[in-house]
């Protein structure tokens, strides 16, 4: 099968009124494996648009790994199954 | 003079902290707060997992079977990370911190506000209507400062 309908699990972070760009930024940053500019701009993202995707797992085990983490860090972290297409 | 705390680079991940008294027994009192809510003797109500994470869907029913699922293993790193708070620190007012002890505040003071307001990820809109703040909004306004300290410290490069 060249191209199948995948539908990744997306991993997405919350604004809250609980953490701040640093906190937000710095969890993403150390969980996620990303930059930490990135991780700023994800935190900016939250605050304007209520939330920002931080990932996407072909698993959603590996969705729910990842939102377990975050949340264990304070964080309001959700999983959503998304419709992506994705060649395989 | 007012409470305070600072957080310092102390090089190789760790950090250096120095608060006041006041800070430090709030701060202190605050971890074992968590803890016995955490933990508590038998017969008295703690917090349930609901009360310390949020939805990890949008709908409840998966939600709660992320809770089963993930539930335990969550608020074992939790309670881990408070109890070494509550417990290897002694409510000293000026210390260095490795690098897993400055998770472990970032972990639990990131939970603390739970003791006194469930579900605290959800808005607090009638925040400015307590005004003048008791203690328990004072804190709640301490906890977070607490955490950006340390990761503007973590994440600070030293001058020297």
């Amino acid at each position: 099968m060249a191209m199948a309908e995948q539908r990744p699990w997306a991993v997405i972070v919350h604004d809250d009124d609980v953490n701040s760009y640093a906190v937000t930024a710095f969890v993403v940053h150390e969980v996620c494996g990303l930059p930490l500019a990135r991780g700023l701009e994800l935190a900016l993202t939250a605050d304007l648009a209520g939330e920002a995707e931080l990932t996407w797992c072909d698993s959603r085990e590996q969705a729910e790994e990842l939102v377990a983490r975050i949340q264990v860090c304070g964080l309001l972290a959700t999983v959503r199954r998304g419709s992506a297409w994705a060649i395989s | 003079m007012g409470d305070f705390l600072t957080a310092d680079p102390a090089g190789d991940g760790r950090v250096f902290v120095e608060m006041s008294a006041g800070a430090a027994r709030c701060l202190h009192q605050v971890a074992e707060d968590l803890l016995a809510a955490l933990a508590p003797d038998s017969g008295e109500p703690g917090l349930a997992d609901h009360d310390l994470f949020p939805d990890a869907y949008d709908t409840p029913d998966a939600s709660e079977d992320f809770r089963r699922r993930h539930g335990g293993g969550m608020r074992e790193e939790v309670t881990g990370a408070v109890w070494r708070v509550a417990t290897e620190w002694q409510g000293q007012p000026a210390f260095t911190m490795n690098r897993r002890a400055v998770w472990d505040w970032l972990i639990t003071y990131g939970h603390a506000q739970a003791v006194f307001r469930r579900r605290r990820w959800e808005p607090d809109h009638e925040v400015w209507a307590r005004m003048p703040f008791d203690h328990e909004d004072v804190t709640a306004h301490w906890v977070p400062y607490v955490r950006e300290a340390l990761i503007r410290a973590l994440t600070t490069g030293t001058c020297g």
